[in-house]
């Protein structure tokens, strides 16, 4: 959990950065001209900003997620994969659970990213952006 | 000149709303500005004209604290704004000190600037709530006065992105104008509008400067404008001020050579 935690955080500071920089520079010296503490302007001026367009993002990483959870395995934690396999290994039948597998997935990530895409437009709207 | 051999205030007799004094400014080899020297009295609306590329954003861009300066010092009210006194010498200011002398000044830009994910009037709520701490009664009292002088308060619950570029304008001279700043910095505010609005900001503009006994510096290419409105024109070229003078004189009968080029280009232009 810590590890898949803090290898997407890593990519994550990417997303968000990138958000933040696509901000336009005009909105930070309006920030200015209005003399807004620096804590103000992310917080209340650049943050909101930089959200809506981080979101899909963002939500590219949740659906990653899910599919690399199968990397645990290797430290030994027995998640969907690691079962399948040694459904596979026991029975010489490797195809079911595989197929399996790759629906339940299917499954999870389809709707996933269906929300995503709802909550950024909701997000938007909400901003009026 | 060295910072430190430049007065910690200006003499009470001598202290003009603003002052640029010996103000350089350059990005590596190009300078931008050079020694400029620049009094604003109090109420004084200035204009200031130019070729593109002749430092004249820049001026007003310094005075907000938007860009750092190379040389010399700037006073506002008698008091250094770019740099500050430590151990009886002047130091280049920090952001505490920026911050002080930055409530006395207000701008409004050529691309508006408002922010989109508020309507009109949190716009101008904005800076009183937060930078100013008035209660958000208050503040809203005042924006709305405001949004009504500029024509906007039918609008005042809509976001930006549903406004035309006139009326964005005129909501972001209102929020300027909620700060009650002393001085304006309008930076070539109707360059981005179609010709047939530039007529609904320039009139805001000319009411409310008026109504507030602001001081004013504004960067313009509407000759006509700058002549009703302002007490003097600066002219500026290759980060020098060419020629000043009161707008009548100075478009009656320029005396530089390169005040009459430019003059002539602009109105064949127009």
């Amino acid at each position: 959990m810590i590890a898949i935690g803090l290898h997407y955080a890593a990519y994550l500071s990417e997303v968000y950065r990138a958000g933040i920089e696509a901000v336009a520079r005009g909105q930070w010296e309006a920030c200015r001209a209005l003399n807004m503490s620096t804590r103000d302007t992310y917080f209340r001026i650049i943050i909101p900003q930089a959200l809506p367009p981080s979101i899909a993002g963002m939500g590219n990483y949740l659906v990653g997620i899910f599919k690399d959870t199968p990397m645990l395995s290797v430290i030994g934690v027995a998640e969907l994969m690691h079962t399948a396999n040694a459904i596979g290994a026991e029975s010489y039948r490797f195809l079911e659970p595989y197929t399996l597998v790759g629906l339940i997935y299917l499954a999870l990530s389809l709707p996933t990213a269906a929300l995503v895409r709802m909550f950024e437009r909701w997000l938007r709207l909400k901003l009026g952006m | 000149m060295d910072a430190t051999s430049y007065p910690l205030e200006l003499p009470v007799i001598d202290r003009p709303m603003v002052r640029f004094m010996n103000v350089t400014k350059n990005y590596g080899q190009l300078v931008v500005l050079d020694q400029l020297n620049l009094d604003v009295t109090q109420g004084e609306m200035v204009s200031i004209i130019g070729p593109s590329g002749s430092g004249k954003t820049t001026v007003l861009r310094m005075l907000m604290t938007l860009e750092t300066i190379n040389e010399g010092v700037i006073y506002v009210e008698g008091k250094p704004l770019t740099h500050m006194e430590k151990n009886g010498v002047l130091v280049p200011a920090d952001e505490r000190h920026l911050r002080k002398m930055r409530a006395s000044i207000g701008m409004c830009f050529q691309q508006f600037n408002l922010f989109p994910h508020m309507t009109a009037l949190q716009n101008c709520m904005e800076g009183p709530v937060q930078v100013l701490g008035l209660s958000k009664q208050e503040s809203r009292e005042r924006s709305e006065d405001l949004l009504q002088m500029v024509g906007m308060i039918n609008k005042k619950d809509e976001h930006p992105s549903r406004l035309s570029g006139g009326q964005q304008q005129r909501v972001a001279i209102a929020r300027a104008l909620a700060m009650r700043p002393k001085i304006m910095l309008f930076d070539e505010v109707t360059s981005a509008l179609d010709p047939e609005v530039i007529g609904e900001v320039t009139n805001v503009i000319r009411k409310l400067v008026a109504e507030f006994n602001l001081t004013m510096l504004m960067v313009t290419h509407q000759m006509g404008f700058a002549r009703d409105i302002s007490d003097r024109i600066c002219f500026f070229y290759k980060g020098k001020i060419e020629e000043q003078n009161a707008p009548a004189e100075f478009f009656g009968n320029p005396q530089r050579e390169r005040t009459k080029q430019f003059l002539s280009a602009v109105k064949d232009a127009d």
